[in-house]
C-alpha cells in the first residue's frame, strides 16, 4: 500500500535484512524507485543454425541443425531448443518421385515462468511491492537457520517471496517430438498423377512443478508431474488430370481424401502436501497422490475435389467440393451430425490480358468468390453428458459443471469474396484489394449460464454472426537503380466489421468470458459486436458527466457497455532501402478502434502506487462531475473527497470496471534492420558463396494510452488464450539482435 | 485411356472400403468419465464441497466479519467488518451452491431409480439424505440471497436454462414437505451396508442419524419463518417436540450431531490446513466475541483464542479507516486442522431452538433445561467440562421471572456461541432476532445497519435477465438492504 506520508527523511522502525525482523533501530524511510525494475535482467537468445545442401541429378537432399538457448527477463527461466531436419527428395524412376522430410526437435527448460493473477507469479509480487521495499532485501528468502522450511518476506503474507518463486519454484518441462512426412507422386502419363502421403506429428512432453514449504497457497509443499503424449497422423492421396481442351481451353480435375487421426494421452500425479522439506519426489508424498489421467481421441475423414477450367490463360474458374466426417460430433448412438459438406466457387480475370488497357497498367486482375467452409472443431467430448471423478474420493463421481449439448452441429462460414490485384508502371506500384462479407452460422461456443440451471455454461452452436471487412495490400518501388539507392515500400491495411445478427433460443446474451470475481464480462448480444466488454461503470448525468455523492462517484449497479476487445482496423508499413551492399527495413504497425481492461492498473491504483492518485493526498480532492438534485436536475459537483483512498478506490478500483478501461490502439515501431551482404570479390577472398551480417531492432518504441505494458496481449485460460482482461501480464521487452549467415 | 480407366477404378474401390464414420460411435464415448453414477458415488464429495465451502467463504470471509467473531485487519479490499459487502462477493456461494445442488438431485434420482431395479430399503436412506441435503442447501441459498430459482433450478439438462426465482415463501413450504418425506423415507431405519458406509462421511450411513438431523433441521427453519402466521410453523413445531415426538426424532446428544469432521486424512482435509500460519494469524478476534467468554471464564476459549500479553483480549470492529487497534488475541493455529469445524447443526443449537419454543410457549416444555443443556453441551463438544457455578454467570443466569425479551437475548447469546464456524447461521439469527446484541463501531459503512442479504451475481443480469428482473421488482431493490420475506415484519 502507498497511501501513507510523503518520503521526507522521516526515520522509522523498518525491515533489519540481518535478522530478518522488525529493526530495533530506526532507519531513514526512503523510497526505492527502481525496486521493480532491477528485480528484472537482460534475455539472451542465441540461435544458431547449420544447414547441408546437397544432391545430384536425381536425388536432392536438405540437412539441417538448429539450436537456441534463451535466458528470460525473469531471472532463472529459460529454454534450449535443439532441432534436426532432414528433407530428401528422390526421382525413383521416370514416373515415380518419393519426397520426405522428418524433423525432430528437443525443447527443454528447467523453469518456464508462471503468469497470472495469484500469489505464485512474478507479476502479482510486482503489483504488491512497495514504494520502500528495497529489494536486495528480498534476496535471502529463507528465514535464516529455516532453510526449506521457513519462508521470509517481510511486507506482507500475500505474495511469496520473488527470489523464492524464480529459484525454489521450478516449471520444469522437456519435450521431444517428431514431425515428417512421406510422400510418393507417380505419373501415369503427363496428364495423369497420383499423390499419396503420409504425414505424422508426434509429441512427447515430460513436466513438472514444485512448490517449497511454506508458500502461500502449499504450506506444507507441492510436487506434481505431468506426462503429455500427443500423436496427430493423416494420411492423403490426391489424383489429378490436366487436359487441354481445344485450343483456348486448359482444364484441370483432381480428386482426393485424407484420414486425420489425433490422439492425446496426458498422466498427471499431484503430492499436494511434502513430509520432508526440499525433497521434491512424489515417494515424499504426505498424502496419498492424486492422479488426474486424461485421454482423447478424434478422427475426420475427407473427401475433395478440385476443378479449374482456363480459357485462353486468362480467364479462370476454379470449383472446390469437399465433404468432412468428424468424430468430434458423433455421440454414443448417433452419427447424424457428422458429416458436412462444403463447397466453393472463384472466378478471376487478368483484365490485362483480357482488353487493351492504358500502358500504365502491367498487370490488372479481378477475381469474386463464394466460399463455404464448415467445421466441428477439435474439443472432443462435448457432446456427451458423463460424469467426472472425484478425485482422491474413493469412487467419486460428480456432475459435470459444463452442459454437453447432444445435438452438437457443426458451424458454418459463408463468405463472399471480390478482388482487385493491379499493378502499374512496369510493377513500379501494386494494389490488391479484397472486400469480404461472411456469415458464420452455428458457431461452437461455451456460454456461461446462471448456475441456478445447476451447471456452470454450456456449449452452444451459437447462432449467425458476420464478418464483413475490407484488406488491402499495397506497394511500390519509388527509386530502382542497379547501383543506387533502391527503396520499396509496402503497406498492409484490414479492416473488419463483427456484427451478431442472431442468437439461439431468443437468448439476451451468449456470455462467452466471465471474470474477475464476475464483474466483468466478454458477451454477444444481438446487433453489436461479439467481442464486446460489459461491466459496473460510472452512473452518469443525461449529459454524460459523472455523478457523484459525497464526494465519490457513483458506480451502476448493473453492468454496462464498455467497449469491444477487437479492433477496428489493424495497418502496417515497411519500407526497404537498398544501396549496393547494404539494406535498410523499418516496419511500423498499428491498430485502431479496441478497448481492454487492466487489472494491474486497477490493482496499483487501489493501492496508491500509481502518479495518477497523488492529486488530492493532502487537501483532499473535488471530483469534476455533477450531483443529483433529487429532482432529476443536476448541479455541479462541489464536495471535497477527504478519504483519498475511497475517491480513487471508486474511480479506478476493481469494483469500477470503466475506470479500468484503456484503449488498445498503438502504434509500434516494429522492426529495425540493417543487412549487409558481403560482396563477390570479399567472398571470393574467404572462400564462401555468399554472407550476410544484419543487426536488428523489435518492439522498439509504442505510441498507446495503454498503461501497463502492452496492448498486444491474451491472457491463459486453461489451453484457449482470451483477450479484453489484460490479469497480470508480462512486462513488454525491446530486443536487439545481431545475425550472421554464411553459405559454402 | 485404359489405363485411365483401370486407375478410376481402382480409386473407386479405395473410396468404398474407406467408410467415412467407421469406429465414430465408440470414439465418442468418453474414457475419461462415467456413464452412469450410483448413489455412493456422489454422495461424500457433494457434502464435502459444500461444508468445506462453507466454512472458508461464508463463516471464515463474511459471517465471522459481519457478526464480530474476528477482524481481518490485513487486507487491503472491501472490508467486510465494516459492513461493505462489495457486489462481487455474491458469486461464490450462489455458484457453488447450485452445483452441487445438482448433485444432491441426482443422488436422489439415482437412487430411485435403483429403488425400482433393487427394492434395496438403503436406497430410501440415500433419498431420504439427498432430500435433507437437497433443503439444506435450498435454505442456505434462499436465507441468503431472497427470492431464488428452486422449481426450476437444476433443469438444464432438461432445457431450462433461465429458471424462474420463485417467493421464497413457496421454496419454505417446499422445503418443509422435503423434510417431512425425507422422514418418512427414512423410517425403514435402513443403514447403509458396509462397503457403502464409507460414502457418508457425516454418520456412516447409519439412517436414524439422519433423520434426527433431518427433524432438527426442520425446527431450526420452522423458528425462522416462524414470524410468517401463514407458514403454521408454530402449529408444526408442537407437532414435532410436543404432540408427536415419536415420529419426529431429533439430535439427542453431542455424537449424534451434524459435522464434517476433518479427519485429515485425504479427501477429508478441513479447507483452511494449508494455510500458511501468517495468513491465518491474520484474523485477529474481535472484543464482542472474546469478552464475554473471557468474562465467563468459559473454557472454550482457551481453543478458540490466543492469549495476547498473557490475557485474552479482543478488538472493538467496525472501527473507521487509518484507526486500526493494536491486534490483541488471534485465532489458535490448531483451528486450522479441528475437526468440529466442519459443523452443520449440532445439539446445542437443538437446544437452544427448543428453549425459545418453550419460552415462546409453544411448547410445554421447560425453557430453563433446554437452555442449560444447550450451554453443558456446547462446552462438553469441545471437550471441556462445565466450571463450578459456570451457569449462575452474570448474562447467562436463567431469571423465569424475565420478558421474552431478555430470555431471547439470553438464548441467542448462548446459540451464537453454539454456531461458532457455522456457515451463515449467525448472521441469519441475527437478522430474526436482533440479537446477540453487538456494538456498532464508528466506522461502520451502510448507515451503521447490518446488511439483510447478498445481492444477486451481476452477470445474472446478462445470462437470466428477464427472471432477474421480475425478482427485483417483487422482492425489491437488488442490495444489502432490502429484506427477505421472513425478515419482514
Amino acid at each position: 500500500m502507498a497511501w501513507g506520508p510523503k518520503f521526507d527523511g522521516q526515520m522509522f522502525f523498518q525491515y533489519d535484512p540481518v535478522t530478518h525482523r522488525g529493526a530495533t533501530e530506526r532507519t531513514p524511510w526512503i523510497p526505492y524507485p527502481d525496486n521493480r525494475k532491477d528485480f528484472f535482467e537482460t534475455a539472451k537468445t542465441f540461435t544458431n543454425t547449420l544447414t547441408l545442401d546437397g544432391g545430384t541429378a536425381r536425388t536432392a537432399v536438405r540437412f539441417s541443425l538448429t539450436n537456441v538457448d534463451n535466458t528470460w527477463i525473469i531471472p532463472n527461466t529459460g529454454y534450449q531448443r535443439n532441432t534436426v531436419a532432414l528433407s530428401a527428395n528422390q526421382k525413383a524412376t521416370d514416373k515415380l518421385q518419393i519426397a520426405t522430410k522428418i524433423n525432430y526437435t528437443n525443447k527443454r527448460s528447467d523453469n518456464l515462468p508462471a503468469t497470472g493473477y495469484n500469489n505464485q507469479t512474478i507479476m502479482y509480487w510486482n503489483i504488491m511491492q512497495v514504494p520502500n521495499g528495497n529489494l536486495d532485501w528480498l534476496r535471502e528468502y529463507w528465514m535464516p537457520g529455516l532453510e526449506g522450511i521457513d519462508q521470509s518476506y517481510p511486507f506482507s503474507t500475500s505474495p511469496d517471496n520473488p527470489y523464492l518463486i524464480v529459484n525454489e519454484m521450478p516449471n520444469k518441462l522437456n519435450r521431444n517430438s517428431v514431425t515428417g512426412n512421406i510422400q510418393a507422386t507417380y505419373n501415369f502419363t503427363k496428364d495423369l498423377s497420383l499423390m499419396v502421403r503420409t504425414a505424422m506429428d508426434l509429441s512427447y512432453e515430460n513436466r513438472s512443478e514444485q512448490r517449497p514449504m511454506d508458500t502461500q497457497k502449499f504450506t506444507y509443499g507441492m510436487y506434481r508431474t505431468m506426462n503429455v503424449f500427443a500423436q496427430e497422423v493423416n494420411s492423403d492421396f490426391l489424383l489429378k488430370y490436366n487436359r487441354k481442351l481445344g485450343e483456348k481451353f486448359d482444364f484441370s480435375l483432381s480428386a482426393g481424401g485424407s484420414r486425420l487421426q489425433n490422439r492425446y494421452v496426458k498422466d498427471e500425479l499431484r503430492a499436494n502436501a511434502l513430509q520432508y522439506p526440499q525433497v521434491f519426489t512424489l515417494a515424499n508424498s504426505r498424502d496419498v497422490l492424486t492422479a488426474l489421467p486424461y485421454r482423447s481421441v478424434y478422427k475426420i475423414n475427407s473427401l475433395y475435389g478440385l476443378g479449374t477450367i482456363g480459357y485462353n490463360n486468362y480467364l479462370f474458374l476454379d470449383i472446390t467440393a469437399r465433404n468432412d466426417w468428424n468424430s468430434v460430433l458423433a455421440t454414443p448412438t448417433s452419427t447424424d451430425n457428422v458429416s458436412f459438406f462444403y463447397p466453393s466457387v472463384n472466378l478471376s480475370a487478368v483484365i490485362s490480358d483480357m482488353f487493351k488497357l492504358p500502358a500504365s497498367v502491367s498487370f490488372a486482375k479481378l477475381r469474386a468468390s463464394y466460399a463455404g467452409v464448415g467445421s466441428g472443431g477439435t474439443r472432443t467430448y462435448q457432446n456427451t453428458y458423463a460424469y467426472v471423478t472425484a478425485n482422491n474420493y474413493s469412487g467419486g463421481l460428480l456432475n459435470p459443471t459444463t452442459l454437453p449439448n447432444e445435438n452438437l452441429k457443426p458451424q458454418y462460414t459463408t463468405s463472399y469474396e471480390l478482388g482487385a490485384d493491379v499493378r502499374l508502371f512496369k510493377n513500379r506500384f501494386g494494389l490488391d484489394v479484397t472486400v469480404y462479407k461472411g456469415n458464420t452460422k452455428d458457431q461452437i461456443l461455451t456460454a456461461t449460464l446462471d448456475r441456478g440451471s445447476g451447471y456452470n455454461n454450456m456449449v452452444v452452436n451459437g447462432g449467425l454472426v458476420s464478418n464483413r471487412g475490407i484488406e488491402i495490400q499495397a506497394n511500390g518501388v519509388p527509386l530502382k537503380s542497379r547501383k543506387g539507392l533502391n527503396w520499396k515500400v509496402f503497406a498492409t491495411f484490414a479492416f473488419n466489421d463483427n456484427k451478431v445478427e442472431r442468437l439461439t433460443d431468443s437468448l439476451f446474451a451468449l456470455q462467452l468470458q466471465n471474470t474477475l470475481s464476475g464483474r466483468g464480462s466478454i458477451e454477444a448480444r444481438v446487433g453489436a459486436n461479439m467481442s464486446a466488454i460489459y461491466g459496473p461503470g460510472y452512473q452518469r448525468a443525461p449529459d454524460g458527466q459523472i455523478v457523484y455523492e459525497d464526494g465519490y462517484p457513483v458506480l451502476t449497479s448493473e453492468p454496462i457497455f464498455l467497449g469491444n476487445s477487437n479492433s477496428l482496423w489493424r495497418a502496417s508499413i515497411g519500407n526497404e532501402f537498398r544501396y549496393r551492399q547494404f539494406r535498410l527495413n523499418v516496419l511500423v504497425d498499428g491498430q485502431y478502434g479496441g478497448k481492454a481492461y487492466s487489472l494491474t492498473h486497477a490493482l496499483l491504483a487501489e493501492h496508491g502506487k500509481l502518479k495518477n492518485t497523488l492529486p488530492g493526498r493532502y487537501n483532499g480532492i473535488v471530483g469534476k462531475g455533477v450531483i443529483a438534485n433529487g429532482d432529476g436536475t443536476y448541479r455541479p459537483n462541489d464536495v471535497v473527497a477527504q478519504d483519498i483512498w475511497t475517491y480513487y478506490t471508486r474511480h479506478y478500483g476493481r469494483e469500477n470496471l470503466e475506470g479500468g478501461m484503456f484503449s488498445t490502439d498503438f502504434i509500434k515501431l516494429r522492426e529495425v534492420r540493417i543487412d549487409y551482404t558481403f560482396a563477390q570479390k570479399l567472398n571470393k577472398k574467404l572462400e564462401l558463396q555468399k554472407a550476410t551480417i544484419g543487426v536488428y531492432g523489435r518492439d522498439l518504441f509504442m505510441i498507446t494510452s495503454w498503461p501497463i505494458f502492452d496492448p498486444e496481449f491474451g491472457t491463459l485460460n486453461n489451453g484457449t488464450i482470451d483477450k479484453g482482461f489484460e490479469i497480470a501480464q508480462f512486462p513488454a521487452t525491446r530486443t536487439f539482435g545481431i545475425n550472421l549467415t554464411v553459405g559454402f | 485411356m485404359k489405363k485411365i480407366k483401370q486407375t478410376i477404378s481402382i480409386c473407386l474401390i479405395i473410396f468404398l472400403t474407406i467408410s467415412c464414420t467407421d469406429g465414430f460411435k465408440e470414439l465418442s464415448k468418453n474414457p475419461n468419465s462415467s456413464e452412469f453414477a450410483l448413489p455412493q458415488a456422489l454422495l461424500a464429495p457433494t457434502i464435502t464441497d459444500v461444508v468445506s465451502r462453507n466454512m472458508n467463504r461464508a463463516a471464515k470471509r463474511i459471517n465471522n466479519e459481519l457478526m464480530q467473531v474476528h477482524v481481518l485487519m490485513g487486507d487491503v479490499e472491501g472490508r467486510i467488518f465494516r459492513y461493505d459487502l462489495r457486489k462481487s462477493e455474491a458469486d461464490y456461494m450462489w455458484n457453488n451452491w447450485y452445483l452441487q445442488l445438482t448433485n444432491f438431485k441426482n443422488l436422489y434420482q439415482s437412487a430411485e431409480d435403483l429403488f425400482v431395479i433393487d427394492g434395496n430399503n438403503s436406497s430410501k436412506t440415500y433419498m431420504g439424505i439427498a432430500l435433507i441435503c437437497q433443503a439444506w442447501v435450498a435454505s442456505l441459498l434462499t436465507d441468503t440471497y431472497g427470492d431464488v430459482p428452486y422449481f426450476e433450478a437444476n433443469k438444464g439438462r432438461e432445457g431450462i436454462l433461465m429458471p424462474k426465482f420463485d417467493r421464497q415463501e413457496e421454496i419454505y413450504a417446499d422445503i418443509f414437505d422435503k423434510l417431512e418425506q425425507a422422514n418418512e423415507l427414512l423410517k425403514t431405519n435402513a443403514n447403509l451396508p458396509g462397503d457403502l458406509a464409507s460414502s457418508d462421511p457425516i454418520y456412516g450411513g447409519v439412517a436414524l442419524n439422519w433423520r434426527k438431523f433431518g427433524n432438527s433441521l426442520y425446527l431450526r427453519l420452522l423458528l425462522r419463518v416462524s414470524g410468517k402466521a401463514e407458514t403454521n410453523a408454530i402449529a408444526r413445531i408442537q407437532e414435532i417436540v410436543q404432540t408427536s415426538p415419536a415420529n419426529y426424532p431429533l439430535i439427542s446428544n453431542n455424537g449424534e450431531s451434524a459435522i464434517l469432521r476433518w479427519t485429515g486424512v485425504l479427501p477429508y482435509q478441513s479447507p483452511f490446513h494449508t494455510m500458511r500460519d501468517s495468513e491465518w494469524n491474520l484474523l485477529k478476534l474481535a472484543e464482542f466475541f472474546v469478552n464475554n467468554l473471557r468474562d465467563w471464564g468459559d473454557p472454550r476459549i482457551a481453543k478458540w483464542a490466543t492469549l495476547s500479553r498473557g490475557e485474552y483480549a479482543g478488538i472493538p470492529s467496525g472501527y473507521p479507516v487509518g484507526m486500526a487497534p493494536d491486534p490483541r488475541s488471534a485465532i489458535p493455529l490448531a483451528l486450522k486442522t479441528e475437526p468440529l469445524l466442519g459443523n452443520i447443526l449440532n445439539y446445542s443449537e437443538l437446544q437452544f431452538i427448543l428453549a425459545e419454543a418453550a419460552a415462546r410457549g409453544w411448547t410445554n416444555g421447560n425453557a430453563q433445561n433446554h437452555y442449560e443443556t444447550g450451554i453443558t453441551n456446547g462446552i462438553t463438544f469441545w471437550g471441556y467440562t462445565v466450571p463450578p457455578n459456570y451457569l449462575n454467570g452474570v448474562r447467562i443466569k436463567w431469571d423465569d421471572s424475565e420478558g421474552l425479551s431478555s430470555k431471547l437475548e439470553k438464548i441467542q447469546l448462548q446459540k451464537y456461541y453454539a454456531l461458532f464456524f457455522t456457515d451463515f447461521e449467525q448472521w441469519f439469527e441475527y437478522r430474526r432476532t436482533g440479537y446477540p446484541d453487538l456494538p456498532k463501531g464508528s466506522g461502520l459503512q451502510n448507515n451503521g445497519e447490518m446488511p439483510s442479504r447478498i445481492n444477486y451475481p451481476t452477470y445474472l443480469q446478462s445470462t437470466n435477465r428477464d427472471n432477474y428482473t421480475e425478482a427485483v421488482a417483487r422482492q425489491g431493490a437488488d442490495d444489502i438492504n432490502t429484506k427477505v420475506w421472513w425478515q419482514r415484519p
